[in-house]
């Protein structure tokens, strides 16, 4: 059986018979894999506690073709975000990310952007206070990099420009569509939220920003609220299903 | 084509469905328990359906129990003061089996989990509050384990327990009895270090 290392972090995890935990990781160089980690619950040694979400580990693994699971066989913590655990509200932020990465990483898809996207917002998390622009910002680039991206350049349906749409007092975002459309337009279709010219430039300027420059950005309260209705929709409808773990956002209270 | 009688067949079956059996390893169970006396048989039997019929959670505590309230929850020698909150039977049986304790418990049946969907109105908590209200407690002892579901179910009661004027305390974290530095984690060592104590 092939041995194979590389840097992972822990997306998912969960108990499985006396012993063992079953681990869902996002690599760096294999994309989203699954693993049975037999023994972590008792090793101490092979694994050194590390298999626990948000753990950014060097993971080494055994891999046969063909099996959906791959058998972890050790691995070195690399850090652990201890920030994350300690506070709740960036429990709750880390568990939205680590959810949305499982849900749009198909498995054995390399990806090594998605990793660092990750990594770069797990770091952010620790080292700053929670943000709510960070979420949105994280939904923006997860889309880009999985082939969502967001077109509010222009109307998707008669394809004016914001420049004519300045004119027009409302835009609109189409779920279906995931793409902007002009008041005119917009009473051809279902599924549609209303949101502002500013707020369809922010998503656009967002994709694009250099990563060092998105940890400081501040939204202003419309954009946030617009933002936030619209990326969340798009998302569930494009995953067909609302996030546990954002529906856990908005329920439990730190 | 069936290779035993029927009834080897159907206990083989309804074996394999616990955990960790497989085909072998019931077939293995099912042979010992036909070589076996009637009365071990029957008293098998009897021990799994009184398992389903006598057990039920205690009505104050929330561990599993055949009397109602937990004979933990009757005994008048145990601490009143002290509340251990624990996340299942198992870890209840565990602190109990160190002997070092001897206050009372409140098991929650699990953690806050976002990414399960498992939220605070899953578990025992809203039962906890009401039992720091009607109770005289002076300190919490929140003994989740020290994983970030756990820590996240610590960090809640925390924030819900501490307006009451209720001393919350969280068990200590560290190297193991028989560990070695040299093998430890990071983040072990430095909870370890954190909570150094005075000798």
């Amino acid at each position: 059986m092939p041995l194979y290392t590389t840097n992972a972090i822990v997306i998912r995890c969960y108990p499985y018979g006396e012993s063992d935990k079953i681990v869902t990781f996002l690599t760096k160089d294999f994309g989203k894999i699954k693993a049975i980690a037999k023994g972590a619950r008792r090793s101490r040694r092979r694994f050194q506690n590390a298999l626990d979400l948000f753990s950014h580990i060097r993971l080494i693994f055994f891999d046969r073709e063909g099996m959906g699971l791959v058998r972890a066989d050790n691995c070195d913590l690399l850090h652990s975000f201890p920030r994350i655990r300690e506070d709740l509200k960036k429990i709750l932020y880390g568990n939205y990310y680590l959810e949305l990465v499982n849900e749009m990483a198909g498995e054995r898809e390399a990806n090594s952007e998605a990793f660092d996207l990750l990594l770069f917002f797990l770091s952010a998390l620790e080292e700053m206070e929670p943000q709510e622009e960070h979420l949105r910002m994280f939904e923006i680039r997860m889309l880009s990099l999985f082939g969502y991206q967001p077109n509010v350049k222009r109307c998707n349906l008669c394809k004016r420009d914001w420049r004519e749409l300045r004119e027009t007092p409302s835009l609109f975002f189409s779920l279906e569509r995931g793409a902007s459309v002009c008041e005119s337009c917009s009473s051809a279709l279902n599924s549609v939220i209303p949101f502002s010219l500013g707020t369809a430039r922010l998503i656009e300027r967002i994709s694009q920003m250099d990563l060092e420059k998105i940890r400081r950005f501040k939204f202003t309260a419309q954009a946030l609220s617009e933002s936030r209705e619209v990326l969340t929709k798009f998302i569930t409808y494009h995953l067909g299903k609302e996030l546990k773990s954002l529906k856990a956002l908005g329920t439990i209270k730190t | 084509m069936a290779l035993h009688a029927k009834p080897i067949d159907q206990l083989i079956e309804a074996l394999t469905k616990l955990p960790g059996v497989g085909r072998k390893t019931a077939s293995r169970l099912a042979f010992h328990i036909l070589r076996s006396s009637p009365s071990e048989a029957q008293a098998l039997a009897r021990a799994i359906l009184d398992v389903k019929e006598k057990i039920h959670l205690c009505s104050v505590c929330f561990n599993l129990t055949d009397e109602d309230p937990c004979r933990i929850c009757k005994d008048g020698t145990r601490s009143r003061d002290v509340l251990c909150v624990v996340e299942g039977p198992n870890d209840l049986i565990a602190i109990e089996n160190t002997g070092a304790f001897h206050g009372r418990y409140h098991v929650l049946h699990g953690t806050v989990s976002p990414l399960e969907g498992v939220g605070p109105d899953d578990l025992k908590i809203k039962e906890l509050m009401e039992r720091l209200q009607k109770e005289e407690v002076g300190e919490v002892i929140l003994a989740t384990n020290p994983t970030v579901e756990g820590g996240a179910t610590a960090l809640y009661l925390t924030e819900l327990i501490k307006p009451l004027g209720v001393k919350v305390t969280r068990i200590a974290f560290g190297i193991p009895m028989g560990g070695e530095i040299e093998y430890s984690d990071g983040m072990t060592l430095s909870k370890a270090l954190e909570g150094r104590r005075e000798v």
